[in-house]
């Protein structure tokens, strides 16, 4: 089998994947789309430099690279992980209502997940996205994304509390209307 | 609120701060077995947090639902796109 079509046999079934992860980094569907592309590109380019360990790691960090070099540069910035640090304890009796916090979720409606997941920082979102729906360890997220477990622990856990926070003020909304 | 509760209070956020890792069980990230006794040991005492803890285990299903948000056009695209690529070779 030739170099090629290792090569596509090894990305293909990754398009969705990528395209996830990649609106995730890009913030909307045609920058997801067009980063991808030039991923697929770069991979192509320096498959000679892959050892053929962790193929996947390997092309989303490709996507990733992709992401800070070309993309980050035309968006406004986002919040960064010294924002993170405002919210890292709750003031003393600052816990949210009980009914709220008692509320146990269940028939979810994608659109409210979606909203959910789209208000979060870039961080927190590719966070999410690699981990949640991807399936990739917090070891895998955090060479994925350059930064250290720990901090891929924290924005995970802070991203899934904001992403139940707002299914929770959903579904009471939707009670109430 | 009830006394009781106000004193639990740091004990509730340390478990909350540290949900996620419990539920996760990610082999890259484990809790100490003391860790593990201390988280297990309050969310067996404290209504709110055992209620979080289910929360949490419900969030991390639905985000799963994600999986099938594909856009099938761009996938189209970018296959034949990776197609190209490689027939250029």
């Amino acid at each position: 089998m030739s170099r090629a079509e290792d090569f596509r046999l090894l990305v293909e079934p990754e398009i969705p994947s990528l395209l996830r992860v990649a609106r995730s980094l890009a913030g909307n569907s045609q920058d997801a789309e067009d980063l991808v592309q030039e991923t697929l590109i770069k991979a192509f380019q320096g498959l000679h430099n892959f050892d053929g360990a962790y193929p996947r790691a390997w092309l989303f960090t490709i996507l990733r690279n992709n992401s800070h070099n070309a993309w980050r540069k035309k968006k406004p910035n986002h919040v960064t992980d010294w924002n993170l640090t405002l919210e890292s304890r709750p003031a003393f009796n600052a816990e949210p209502p009980r009914s709220a916090e008692d509320e146990v979720l269940s028939g979810f409606i994608e659109p409210s997940l979606l909203e959910a997941v789209n208000a979060l920082s870039e961080e927190f979102r590719s966070t999410l996205i690699l981990i949640d729906v991807e399936g990739f360890s917090y070891a895998e997220c955090a060479e994925i994304l350059g930064v250290p477990i720990g901090t891929i622990m924290s924005r995970r856990s802070r991203a899934v509390a904001k992403v139940r926070k707002s299914l929770v003020k959903a579904r009471e909304e939707a009670v109430r209307r | 609120m009830k006394i009781s509760e106000v004193m639990s209070m740091p004990e509730c956020h340390w478990v909350k701060s540290h949900l996620t890792q419990y539920l996760d069980r990610d082999p890259s990230a484990p809790m100490s077995e003391a860790e593990l006794i201390r988280l297990e040991a309050h969310i067996a005492i404290c209504e709110r947090c055992a209620a979080v803890s289910e929360n949490y285990r419900e969030t991390s299903k639905a985000l799963s639902q994600l999986r099938t948000h594909v856009d099938q056009e761009s996938i189209d695209r970018l296959s034949n796109s990776l197609k190209r690529l490689i027939s250029e070779e």
